[in-house]
């Protein structure tokens, strides 16, 4: 369900740490629906994206605006429609699975999150597990209760970095199916990953970094007429192409 | 000493300790066992060359010949890791090969070891009125006497060597003695990498307790370093602070605090109760009332408890990162973190109040006083003490890389502290200072001024470190890795 509304727009982001420039001058917009699958090398600056959209990290060059809000000035309303779900979620761990649901349902403010708490916690197969604390879970069954904790008040941006680690091939099976049923309620999904066959199965639309730089953002389809004299028409080959010139400007 | 510190600690580290990454590498790795144990010895000897030079030269101070002295002592110094390593290895296997039998075997020697040091001192003292003569001569007459027990001559007998080595008078003396060291100093040497034990698992399970250890340390002294006990699974936490997000911080706090820490609480209840029976029996003196009982008790209950049931920001540093996506002023997050610890301390304080109260039938009004400013005071010191720990997170670890640096930033933070801690207190106590010093007012009125005045003090001080607070959870830069 992909709309013209932009629910997320950065705006010549930057961040460095001590001399090493991680994002440089990076600007994107995503719109309701639309799943960005966001690629790029070790180092490309791709965690530190996300992160600062999320908040965990200041924003100290640049823009970023979330459901219209923007997060410097508005922090807590922008924080409000967007779910952070980082490589390797730690829940607490002395917290129940379900506890978890209901402290995440008092933090962002929802009524009514009972019958959609169990709903999650049957479809990620959690509900075996509701009453383990989160100390007891494993690498897997963390991630679950993170895409739960996410899911549970429909928000209007999730961010993901590498979302599908840990989990088992059902999981993972599971994952992609859930993904992709949240953006078809016009949830915007950012997708980090080194796994370019999940982005180009899941993604709508591409965002290559190298070095901190934006050398591409488009659709998978531009991307293969934007690299096409360079690379055949698998994404590895456009990623590869894409960042081997990442010296220039190549949006599409 | 030195040497039951080293057995002691071979308790702790069975088997050969490493690092996990050694582990990983070396134990992979084409290298045979007795090589990694002399690549052990010789990490640990190394580390042991600079106490052993600094304690060869205390002992040369004092020694007859100081050169025979100090050799003696280096010698004695180097050995010690050698005989901890064979400890290690052989109390390793033992536990190994008895399974559980043998895990709580080494506390119980120490615990007879002492309890007949303990019998052995009272007899050596009280034999032959020792008591009598010691009267006037001060304790280094009775340490000579215990020294000279024969329980005492037993248990120094296995250190005849160094010892006759490091008092030596001349060469004839020293020459026997000091052989005698070097060469079980090189036996262990050559026997200790000989050792037949497989040290593999232990090892992994020493370098895990340690991993396990450290980690604990790096939370500090936070009294929440436990797991939650499956005992508390279906306990349910009451939300005091709403269902908001204020709430959730809180209520997730409290949730912590009470699944982890029930020992923390039993232990601090004890403290309180404690320290109210002693002050209204042995501090107490004719004439003294309930509120003066009470003063002690919330004094030193507030100081006792804000160190002993640390519940703060120290266990959750790791979370930081999470904590900044939340959808909360970060000043809201700070306060609703400190106010579980906040409660439970008042709440303790005030029951040990309420003892003393109903122990002394003394209903004084100023102790409603007293226990309503208590949750003030330990919100001051909880939010000095955390928002200068968020400023800069210093988590020191015995043997940790750059351990002395910290210890030096870790003692000026302590001086912020306490300077901040002098600041609010000087702050609070201007009006009662005014009211008594400067206008000179009778003692009741200057007491009602102080309140008067004191407690907006206090209220606007506990406001402004809350907002300190935030800015300091605000600013704290998660990208940076933490010592």
């Amino acid at each position: 369900m992909e709309s013209t509304e932009t629910v997320l727009d950065v705006a010549e982001l930057g961040r460095s740490y001590e001399k090493h420039r991680a994002v440089d001058g990076l600007s994107f917009q995503i719109r309701a629906g639309e799943i960005l699958g966001l690629v790029g090398p070790n180092g490309a600056g791709k965690t530190t994206t996300l992160r600062t959209i999320a908040g965990v990290l200041p924003v100290k060059e640049g823009r970023v605006t979330i459901g219209g809000f923007d997060l410097a000035r508005d922090e807590e309303r922008a924080k409000r429609v967007m779910r952070w779900i980082p490589d390797d979620p730690q829940p607490f761990d002395s917290l129940t699975v379900h506890e978890h649901l209901e402290f995440t349902a008092a933090l962002y403010g929802l009524a009514d999150w009972r019958p959609r708490a169990e709903e999650l916690l049957v479809r990620f197969e959690l509900t075996e597990k509701k009453d383990a604390f989160g100390g007891e879970l494993s690498r897997g069954m963390r991630q679950k209760l993170a895409f739960c904790c996410a899911w549970l008040a429909q928000p209007r941006l999730v961010l993901m970095d590498e979302p599908l680690s840990g989990l088992d091939p059902r999981g993972i099976r599971s994952a992609k199916h859930e993904i992709e049923a949240l953006a078809s309620t016009g949830t915007a999904v950012i997708l980090s990953s080194h796994l370019l066959a999940l982005i180009e199965e899941l993604a709508t639309r591409l965002l290559i970094l190298d070095r901190g730089r934006n050398v591409f953002t488009g659709t998978l389809d531009e991307a293969r007429e934007r690299f096409r004299e360079h690379a055949g028409s698998s994404l590895e080959e456009i990623f590869f192409a894409a960042t081997g010139e990442s010296g220039g400007s190549a949006k599409a | 000493m030195l040497s039951l510190l080293t057995f002691t600690n071979s308790f702790s580290l069975r088997g050969l300790y490493l690092q996990p990454n050694e582990i990983e590498t070396l134990f992979s790795a084409p290298v045979s066992r007795p090589d990694l144990i002399r690549y052990r010895l010789r990490s640990a000897i190394a580390r042991s060359l600079f106490g052993s030079l600094f304690f060869g030269w205390m002992f040369a101070r004092r020694a007859p010949v100081p050169a025979f002295a100090f050799s003696g002592a280096v010698v004695a110094m180097l050995t010690l890791p050698m005989v901890g390593q064979a400890f290690s290895l052989v109390l390793g296997d033992a536990e190994n090969r008895f399974a559980g039998k043998l895990a709580k075997l080494p506390w119980r020697v120490l615990t007879m070891v002492s309890v007949f040091l303990a019998i052995g001192g009272y007899f050596a003292t009280m034999r032959g009125g020792v008591l009598e003569r010691a009267e006037g001569r001060g304790f280094s007459y009775l340490a000579s006497v215990w020294a000279e027990h024969p329980l005492a001559r037993a248990l120094r007998l296995p250190f005849t060597p160094w010892v006759r080595s490091i008092s030596a008078v001349d060469l004839v003396h020293f020459v026997p003695w000091f052989a005698a060291c070097v060469a079980i100093a090189i036996g262990l040497w050559l026997a200790v990498p000989r050792i037949p034990v497989d040290f593999r698992e232990l090892s992994l399970e020493t370098s895990a307790d340690v991993a396990r250890r450290l980690s604990r340390a790096r939370r500090g002294l936070g009294a929440t370093q436990g797991s939650a006990s499956a005992a508390t699974r279906s306990w349910r936490t009451p939300w005091l602070a709403g269902r908001g997000p204020f709430g959730a911080v809180a209520w997730r706090k409290a949730v912590s605090i009470l699944r982890k820490s029930r020992t923390s609480f039993v232990v601090g209840g004890l403290i309180v109760a404690l320290v109210s029976v002693l002050s209204v029996t042995v501090f107490a003196t004719d004439g003294r009332d309930a509120f003066a009982s009470a003063v002690f008790v919330a004094g030193f209950g507030t100081f006792y408890l804000c160190i002993g049931l640390r519940f703060d920001f120290r266990e959750d540093l790791e979370l930081v990162g999470l904590v900044r996506s939340w959808p909360i002023a970060p000043w809201k997050v700070f306060l609703a973190t400190l106010l579980p610890e906040t409660l439970l301390v008042s709440v303790m304080i005030t029951l040990g109040v309420a003892g003393v109260a109903i122990y002394r039938q003394d209903p004084d009004p100023r102790l409603a006083l007293l226990v309503a400013v208590v949750p003030l005071a330990v919100l001051v010191w909880t939010s000095i003490d955390n928002a200068t720990f968020l400023f800069a997170p210093v988590r020191t670890n015995a043997a940790q890389d750059g351990a002395l640096q910290n210890a030096g930033r870790a003692m000026m933070l302590m001086v912020m502290r306490m300077i901040g801690l002098a600041i609010a207190i000087g702050l609070a106590v201007i009006p009662y200072a005014i009211a008594a010093f400067a206008l000179e007012l009778p003692s009741v009125a200057a007491v009602a001024v102080g309140i008067l005045g004191g407690l907006p003090i206090v209220l606007v001080e506990v406001g402004l470190l809350v907002l300190a607070g935030g800015a300091v959870l605000r600013r704290f830069d998660v990208a940076r890795d933490t010592p």
